[in-house]
Parts: C-alpha cells; sequence; structure tokens
C-alpha cells in the first residue's frame, strides 16, 4: 500500500487553517509517529487520511488513485481509532466487535477473538460495554481498529486511559503489525514513538517541521540539549526553552533545549522528547 | 451484497437493543386504544369494533412510536459517538439504507406479532362472523406500510434537519395534518389515520380497504421519495447541509430515484378512482337538467342493458343497445359513473364523436354526442371501469363491488341517457356476476340465469322502467312468513339466520305491521299483498323505505347491539322504526322537514308506543322519554344555545356542527317529547292515536303532492305552538 499526500492544505469553514501545502507519503511497510502540540493538525490530517474531510487545495493518493474514488477500497483495508468514540453500551464487547466486523465486511469468528486475544478482553467478551471501565473501553476501540488484518491502522492517540503496562504492551502489538503495514501512531507520549516507530512526523500549526527517522531527529538535537543548576525565582536565560525541572538538593536541576546553549549549561544526551521540542524550538514557534 | 451484509448487522444491533423491545412492546398494546378511546370508524358492526377500531387504532399509535423509534435510533450514533467508527468502516449511504430497512423488518414482524397476538380474542368475540383472510387483510392493509410511511419519513426528516426536536416537528406537523378538518374531506391526506368508515359482518366488502392499500401504496412512494432525498442530504466530509445537498447530487441515481417516486405518488393521487373530485354537498340533479337547458324527447322504442360485473378487481363493464325511431336534432346527454370511462358510441354500426365533461357533479360525468339525422336505429354504448363514489356520498360509501357484496345505483349500473324522457319502451337487464352472489333489482330477487362454465351466472330480467333505483348482490338468503293479511318477504345475510332465529325479528316485523295499521290504518303500499324488507350492508350507512320495501342498516342485528341490554332503544327497536316509516316519512305520510319537524318526531313517538306496549311502561320511560328528557335539557344547557349572540364568535365549522347537533336532537328527541306533552294535552294516548289516524287517512286521500307541517299537526291536535313548549 502507498499513499501519496500532495501539496494539501485544509481551511475549515470557520477560517482556521488546519494544514498548509503538506506534502508527504507512506508506505508500507511503516511505523509513523506523529508528534505536534494540541491543534496542530494532526487530527485533521488523519481524518483526510481516511476520507472524512475533503481537502480544501491538494491531492491524497492510495496506490496512485485519488483517494475519495477509492473509498470502498480504502475501508476494506482501513483499521481507525480515532481520539474520541463512543461505544454501543448494550452490546457485550464481543456483540460490539461481531458489530463493526460486520461493518467492516470482515467474516469469521477468528478475527474477532484474535482481536480479544491481542487487546487481553477475551475474559470480558460477555460483558456488556456499559459495565467497563474507561481503558477497557478504549481497547474496546483499539480492538475494533485491529478487526480483519488492515493494511493501514490509524491511531489517534490509542494508549490513553491505558495504565503503563498496558501501555507497553500495545505499543509492541503496534510494532509486530507494523511489520507488513503502514501503521499511524498519533500521540502526545513521545515516548511510545521513540520505543516503536521508524519514523517521525512532527507537525506543528498546520506544517510538517520534520520528516525522519528518530535517530536523525535525536542526533540534530545533540549539543542543544543541556542541564543547569538553578535557584527558585531566577529567570530562564533568553533563547532557552525549559524542557523539565527537578527539584535536587542544591537547587532546580533544569534541562533546557536552545540553538545556543548558555555557558553555564552543562551539555547533556538528547532524548526524542527533547529532539521535538528543539525542532519546535528551532524553526522559532515557540 | 455489502447492502444485505449491512441491513443484516442492523437488523441484528435492533434485536438487541431495549429500546425497540420497549417500541414493539408498546405497539403491541397500541390496537387497545381502539378498544377504548379511539373509535374511527362509524359502523358499530362486530368487524367494525373489534377489528376496525383496533387495527386503526395500532395504526395511528404504532406510526408515531416508530417515528420516535427511528428519529432515536438514528441519532443514536450521533449522540453516542459511534459515527465515527461507523463512518470509518461502511459506506454511509449503504448503512443509512441499511439502518432503516432493518427498523422497517422489524416493524414488519411486530405487525404479524400484533395481528398473532390479538387473532383469539377477536376470534372469540366475533365467533361465527370470523373471517381468518378479512382479518390478517386489515393489519395487511393498514398497520403494515403505514408503520413504514412513519418510519421513513421520521427517518427521512432526522437525515435532513441532523436535530432531533426538528425532525420531531415536522413529524408531528405531517401527523396533525392527517387528522385536521382538511383531512376530513381530503381523505388521501388522512397517511396516518387511513379512513375506513365501515365494517361489514354479514358481507365483508373491501372497498375501505382498496382505498387504504392505494392511498398507502401513495403515501409510500412519497415517504420513499422524501427518504431518498434525505440520502442526498447525507452528512459527509463534515460539510453542512447545503454543501451535502450538492454532493448529494453528484449520485445521479438518488435525485433520478427521489423525483420517479414523488412523481409516481403524484400521478397516482391524482388519478386515483375511489372518490369523485365533485362538491362536498349534494348537487339537486333537476336544477342541473334545467340549467343544461335538455329537451325531453320519446323516441324510444325499446332498451337492452348487458351488465358484466368483475369482483375481483372491483370493475363494470357494459354494453347499452338502445332502438331509437327519433332520433334528437342537436346534441345528445348522457351520464355515467364518474370512474367509469366510454369505451365506444356507434349508432347504426358506425363510430359516433363524444366528448367527456369531467365536471364530477355527485359523483358522475356527461357525455355529449350528436347522432346523425338519419334513422339507423341502433345505438350502442360501450363503457367500464372502477366505479367511483362521490364526494358527497363520503365517508359512507355509496357504491361498491366487492366479492361479498355489490351495490350500484342509477349511472353506477347503467347509462342515462337525459333527453330520452322516461318511456324507454322494453328494457331488458342482464347482468354476469359469480354464481355465490344473489342478485336483486329494487329488492326484487332476479331468479331467472343461465350458469356460465367460468362460476359466473348471467341473470336477465325485463325491466318496468329504463332508470335502476338500485341493483344489490350478496350472500343473501330470504324467509318469507305472513301476519293477517300481508306476506312479508325477509332478505338479509347469510350470516345473520341464527341471530334472526335468537332475536325473534320476524316477530318484531309483524307487531309492527299489526300495531300500526290497528292505530293509523292500512298502507296503501303494503297492502299491495307483499312487504319486502331488505338488509343493506354496513357499507351503505343508514336504512330508508320506499315503495312496498324497506331497507334497514346492517349494524340494527349486529350482535353486539342485539345483546347490550343498555340500548334497548337502538337494538331491535331501531329495525322497528325503519319499518314505522311505512306510516310515517319515507313510502308514508310526508312531513315537512324544518329545524324542529319531520317525519322522524312521529316516528319515534309510534316506535316508543309500540315498545310500550310490548315491552311495558317502564322500559319506554327508561330507553325513550327518559333518554329525549336528558337530551333535551343538555341542549338547552348548552351556553351557545342559551346565549346564541356569542354563537358569531365560533368558527363556522364548530357553527355547523352545533346546529346539525341541534337539529337532530330537535327531531329525534325534542318533537317526541312535544308530541307527547301534546298526546297529555289532547286527552292521552287513544285521542293521539285517533288524531294521528285522521291524519295519516286524510293525507292518503288526498291526491296532489303534500308534505304534512308542524301547523297542521297543532291544528289537528288544536293546539298551538306555545303549549307544546318545553320547561
Amino acid at each position: 500500500m502507498k499513499i501519496d499526500i500532495d501539496n494539501i492544505t485544509m481551511i475549515y469553514p470557520s477560517g482556521k487553517k488546519a494544514l498548509q501545502d503538506i506534502t508527504v507519503n507512506f508506505e508500507s511497510p511503516g511505523f509513523i509517529g506523529i508528534l505536534g502540540p494540541n491543534g496542530a493538525g494532526k487530527t485533521t490530517l488523519m481524518k483526510l487520511l481516511i476520507a472524512g474531510l475533503i481537502p480544501t487545495k491538494g491531492e491524497i493518493l492510495l496506490d496512485g488513485k485519488p483517494l475519495l474514488s477509492q473509498e470502498t477500497q480504502l475501508k476494506a483495508q482501513l483499521g481507525y481509532l480515532p481520539q474520541s468514540f463512543g461505544l454501543y453500551d448494550e452490546l457485550t464487547v464481543w456483540q460490539f466487535l461481531d458489530y463493526m466486523a460486520a461493518l467492516k465486511g470482515v467474516k469469521g469468528r477468528k478475527y474477532i477473538d484474535e482481536a480479544l486475544e491481542r487487546t487481553s478482553l477475551t475474559e470480558q467478551k460477555k460483558v456488556r460495554i456499559r459495565n467497563l471501565s474507561g481503558g477497557q473501553r478504549q481497547r474496546v476501540g483499539i480492538a475494533q481498529a485491529l478487526l480483519g488484518n488492515p493494511q493501514l491502522i490509524i491511531l489517534d492517540e490509542p494508549t490513553v486511559g491505558l495504565d503503563p503496562e498496558e501501555r507497553i504492551k500495545f505499543r509492541n502489538i503496534f510494532s509486530e503489525m507494523a511489520q507488513n503495514k503502514i501503521v499511524l501512531l498519533s500521540t502526545h507520549i513521545v515516548e511510545d514513538v521513540q520505543a516503536v516507530c521508524n519514523r517521525v512526523l512532527v507537525i506543528y500549526g498546520g506544517l510538517i517541521l520534520y520528516d525522519g527517522s528518530p535517530s536523525v531527529l535525536i542526533s540534530d538535537a545533540a549539543e542543544h540539549v543541556g542541564t543547569y543548576i538553578a535557584q527558585a525565582g531566577d529567570p530562564v536565560s533568553e533563547g532557552c526553552r525549559v524542557v523539565s525541572k527537578v527539584n535536587v538538593s542544591n537547587g532546580i536541576r533544569c534541562r533546557i533545549v536552545a540553538e545556543k546553549l548558555p555557558k553555564f549549561a552543562e551539555i547533556a544526551e538528547p532524548t526524542l522528547e527533547d529532539a521535538y521540542l528543539y525542532c519546535i524550538h528551532k524553526e522559532g514557534r515557540e | 451484497m455489502r447492502f444485505l451484509s449491512l441491513y443484516r448487522v442492523e437488523l441484528r444491533r435492533l434485536i438487541l437493543t431495549k429500546q425497540i423491545w420497549l417500541i414493539s412492546a408498546l405497539c403491541l398494546c397500541a390496537p387497545m386504544l381502539g378498544y377504548t378511546v379511539y373509535f374511527p370508524v362509524g359502523s358499530v358492526t362486530m368487524s367494525a369494533l373489534y377489528i376496525g377500531c383496533p387495527v386503526l387504532a395500532g395504526t395511528a399509535a404504532g406510526s408515531v412510536l416508530w417515528a420516535i423509534a427511528a428519529i432515536a435510533d438514528a441519532s443514536r450514533q450521533f449522540r453516542s459517538g459511534t459515527d465515527i467508527l461507523a463512518a470509518s468502516a461502511a459506506p454511509p449511504l449503504a448503512h443509512s439504507a441499511a439502518k432503516a430497512a432493518a427498523l422497517i423488518t422489524i416493524s414488519a414482524a411486530a405487525t404479524i406479532l400484533c395481528a398473532l397476538a390479538y387473532l383469539p380474542f377477536t376470534a372469540v368475540k366475533l365467533d361465527y362472523l370470523f373471517n381468518t383472510g378479512y382479518y390478517f387483510l386489515n393489519f395487511l392493509v393498514f398497520m403494515l406500510p403505514t408503520w413504514w410511511i412513519s418510519i421513513l419519513f421520521a427517518d427521512g426528516f432526522y437525515r435532513i434537519t441532523r436535530r432531533v426536536e426538528l425532525s420531531a416537528v415536522l413529524y408531528a406537523a405531517l401527523a396533525y395534518m392527517s387528522f385536521s378538518r382538511l383531512a376530513q374531506r381530503k381523505y388521501f391526506l388522512r397517511w396516518i389515520n387511513p379512513l375506513a368508515y365501515a365494517y361489514s359482518d354479514g358481507f365483508p366488502d373491501i372497498w375501505f380497504q382498496r382505498m387504504g392499500a392505494y392511498t398507502r401504496l401513495v403515501w409510500l412512494c412519497i415517504a420513499a421519495g422524501v427518504w431518498m432525498f434525505s440520502l442526498i442530504c447525507l452528512r459527509k466530509y463534515q460539510k453542512g447541509l447545503a454543501e451535502s445537498f450538492v454532493r448529494g447530487l453528484k449520485k445521479v441515481y438518488l435525485p433520478i430515484g427521489m423525483a420517479a417516486l414523488i412523481t409516481v405518488g403524484a400521478v397516482l393521487w391524482n388519478n386515483q378512482l375511489f372518490i369523485g373530485n365533485g362538491a362536498d354537498d349534494f348537487i339537486d340533479e333537476f336544477i342541473l337538467d334545467d340549467e343544461h337547458n335538455l329537451k325531453l324527447v320519446e323516441g324510444m322504442t325499446g332498451v337492452k342493458y348487458s351488465v358484466k360485473v368483475d369482483t375481483v378487481l372491483g370493475t363494470l363493464s357494459g354494453t347499452s343497445e338502445y332502438r331509437i325511431i327519433t332520433p334528437i336534432k342537436g346534441e345528445s346527454v348522457l351520464r355515467l359513473n364518474a370512474g367509469y370511462k366510454i369505451k365506444s358510441i356507434t349508432y347504426g354500426g358506425e363510430r359516433v364523436n363524444f366528448r367527456t365533461v369531467k365536471e364530477d357533479i355527485n359523483g358522475q360525468y356527461d357525455t355529449y354526442f350528436e347522432l346523425p339525422e338519419k334513422n339507423r336505429e341502433r345505438l350502442i354504448i360501450e363503457y367500464g371501469g372502477f366505479p367511483s363514489v362521490a364526494q358527497c356520498h363520503m365517508p359512507g360509501v355509496h357504491n361498491s363491488i366487492g366479492e361479498n357484496y355489490i351495490y350500484l345505483e342509477h349511472t353506477d349500473i347503467v347509462p342515462l341517457l337525459m333527453n330520452y324522457g322516461l318511456d324507454y319502451g322494453t328494457v331488458d337487464f342482464e347482468v354476469t356476476l359469480p354464481d355465490t352472489l344473489t342478485p336483486f333489482l329494487f329488492f326484487e330477487p332476479i331468479t331467472k340465469y343461465v350458469q356460465n362454465s367460468d362460476g359466473t351466472r348471467t341473470y336477465s330480467t325485463i325491466l318496468g322502467e329504463h332508470y335502476i333505483f338500485n341493483f344489490i348482490a350478496g350472500n343473501y338468503v330470504t324467509d318469507t312468513f305472513s301476519s293477517n293479511d300481508i306476506n312479508f318477504r325477509f332478505v338479509y345475510g347469510d350470516v345473520y339466520r341464527s341471530a334472526v332465529e335468537e332475536y325473534n325479528v320476524q316477530q318484531s316485523i309483524c307487531d309492527v305491521y299489526d300495531y300500526c295499521t290497528e292505530h293509523y290504518g292500512k298502507s296503501p303500499h303494503i297492502g299491495r299483498g307483499l312487504f319486502t324488507l331488505f338488509q343493506l350492508s354496513s357499507m351503505k350507512m343508514g336504512g330508508y323505505a320506499t315503495q312496498g320495501s324497506s331497507t334497514w342498516f346492517e349494524d340494527v342485528i349486529s350482535p353486539n347491539i342485539l345483546s347490550d341490554p343498555n340500548r334497548g332503544a337502538t337494538a331491535t327497536e331501531v329495525f322497528i322504526h325503519e319499518m314505522i316509516h311505512q306510516w310515517w316519512g319515507g313510502v308514508g305520510v310526508w312531513c315537512e322537514n324544518d329545524d324542529i319537524w319531520s317525519a322522524e318526531g312521529l316516528t319515534v313517538y309510534a316506535t316508543y308506543r309500540l315498545v310500550k306496549e310490548k315491552y311495558g311502561e317502564l322500559y319506554a320511560k327508561q330507553y325513550y322519554v327518559d333518554d329525549w328528557t336528558r337530551a333535551v335539557a343538555e341542549q338547552d344547557r348548552n351556553f351557545y344555545n342559551r346565549y346564541p349572540e356569542y354563537l358569531e364568535k365560533l368558527p363556522e365549522h364548530y357553527r355547523e356542527q352545533l346546529s346539525a347537533s341541534n337539529q337532530q336532537t330537535n327531531h329525534y328527541k325534542r318533537m317526541p317529547l312535544m308530541i307527547l306533552k301534546a298526546e297529555k294535552l289532547v286527552g292521552g294516548e287513544e285521542k293521539m292515536d285517533e288524531i294521528l289516524s285522521t291524519i295519516y287517512s286524510d293525507y292518503n286521500n288526498r291526491t296532489d303532492q303534500y308534505n304534512v307541517t308542524y301547523k297542521d299537526f297543532l291544528d289537528y291536535c288544536g293546539l298551538t305552538e306555545e303549549d307544546l313548549k318545553l320547561d
């Protein structure tokens, strides 16, 4: 499968420009992490990819053909987990997955059983959805996205509401699935992306600031991440952005990113989160 | 294939939804409203009470319930947020169609359950009158499609507006139209409460079911059209209504389908054959003829009418062959039921051009043609079609052709040639119909027939005149019996055989004859030696009397009425009432008809006297005098009758209703009470009997056309209007 996004711009009727002249392509296999703050345009991009929106300008091609003319084919190969979604509360987990499988045209109980097993819901399969916890509901959402072994999986904040152990489990599952598919993972949890994605998109203000491997993003941030001990009330040096603050015995250990580190700062090994924040900082966005 | 799999999954989801079970359960209960609070059927036969009312109540109430279900279900996925998941998995168009189809299937299952649930109770209640096919037909024709229509409208409105409250308001407005004053005469507007004004036990007629099926078809087309429109408006890509609509138009099969459905609905509506499009009120034909300035010309030596009736399709085809000695100059006019079409007119074997003026007057069209002056003798008119009912005769059906019953009058049977006077010479009448039906012409049985190989019989007779008053056929039995010097022919539906015996109806007939002959004198009409009493289907509302015969409507002998002790005055006594019209009103003494006075007062009074003699004073007081007194007191208590100056402030239809109600009370309750007062003032019952006997005798001795007035009555009694004023 191949998706080509060609110079698309998305402007909502309210006038808000969500995406601006974006050009990017995805090809299987690939596990792409999409990073960006709230309102950056991540969800808009995902909706465009599932044919939930029409771009104001530009075109999306699925295997070389316009996406809108390939809606049926797209939906047959799509597993989508939106950021917020609802479930039919009166149905049991199994009945809901059966319903979604039928909507997708997925035939066979084995796909449902497989999705239940992958999401650790086998024991809850006869429990009505109204009786599930928030995390379990999220797992049902993930399970429906995995139904039928889809070739394109789009996950918008999939690990919200999951405990750390489940989060690790799921990102490993997503990683396994990406062996021969396209998996797009939009998340605020940079650690998830760092752990499993082989490609990262950094979106900010409707623009793609970075498209490449996480390691390159990290290496780009080398010598731009530092730490120093500050006292309470000390101002942040100009041109620096504080990534984290930790209270230590002799003050507050501040971790900063900057185009040019202040002399008193000690250079630190960058993480993906540092690199992401540096990327945004570098482009003068923050 | 995709639709079918989506349909199956939606069906399964709905079956697992509690609200759907609740709606279905309520729909199962809805027909009970027809037993208790909602009585849309005018007749009180057992079929009306235990099939018509519950089915129609269930139809209307269930429609609203299914609309609620449709709006709730359509909005549910948006409220719950499942729409996002569903939209990513299935094509919205096919999914929407599958959802509606699934709900429609559930409603169909609910209809079947409803019919089965009430089957045992209805079968027990109707007993020997129960007809399984007829029972299910009513559910199939009224309930099932109306629920579907309701779902399509509600689902469509929601998909167009995407607002629960707006779609509910639109649906409520549409439902209101169905019950509005406008729909009281424009029966096709009644989409949620189909018209079925009468149900017959003895002669199950499907006229209303035919019209019900037709109107359901019309509304199904319209509702499906609206629903198709809603698919065009289906929101996609987070677009608003206008943009979605424009985008939806690109799927050309949607606008084409919508336009086709609405066009078919409109064409069906416009070309309906059931009800004529004439005036609501009857137009006096004589005045009409005068307006046409028609000349009555003699010149006919004989006519042969050949009529064939198709009871399955409800149609009639006929050929009228006239032998004309002298064709009139200028245009001839023939009048025929507005539902029929003239196929051809030939004169001496040559086709004659004609033009039909499609102005419906009392359910009839006039056709004009000109005969060549050269005498060719034989004028042949071929015609046929589905007889429509005049608007002025609705909602009680005047004429109909069904498998169990046929009632046709005048131009429903043969064309009426307006220019050729009354003397048609020898008139041969021939009719072909199924051999299960017994035909009557002018209430006389047609006995001469030829059995055909296709299960029909061709009956023939010679008529005394060309104007056919009525033609009736049904599953009739005829009893003959005598009382003193008179022979009675009592014709009624075969199913009523046991009721006639159980309630001793023959004895009631003899009682009326004996009582009236003794108290008022012998009827000059009955005196001919044979008197026919003829039961009409409840489809023909009311009873009436003609020379030598009296009809009575079916409900009078309904087990429901005959076994109800609270209806003493309206059970067999209604039957007695109709027969008394042989003396007062009908073919008896004609009375001037005004707001207070009519023959009904004398008839009701005579019924009371007979009942008093037969059942005792207490019974007569309870069911007659007390009833009259109560009704009159209620009328006098009415605010607008006490303060008529406020009447003007009422809308016209309320004024009309009050006026009609007042006249009914005056004729049937106040006047008998006034005659009762007169009876006391003149010196008692014997004296009143003498006065009435004198009126009757004097009237019959008159040679001129005369109607007895209230003043005449007062003069005979030696009283004034003031004397008979009620306190």
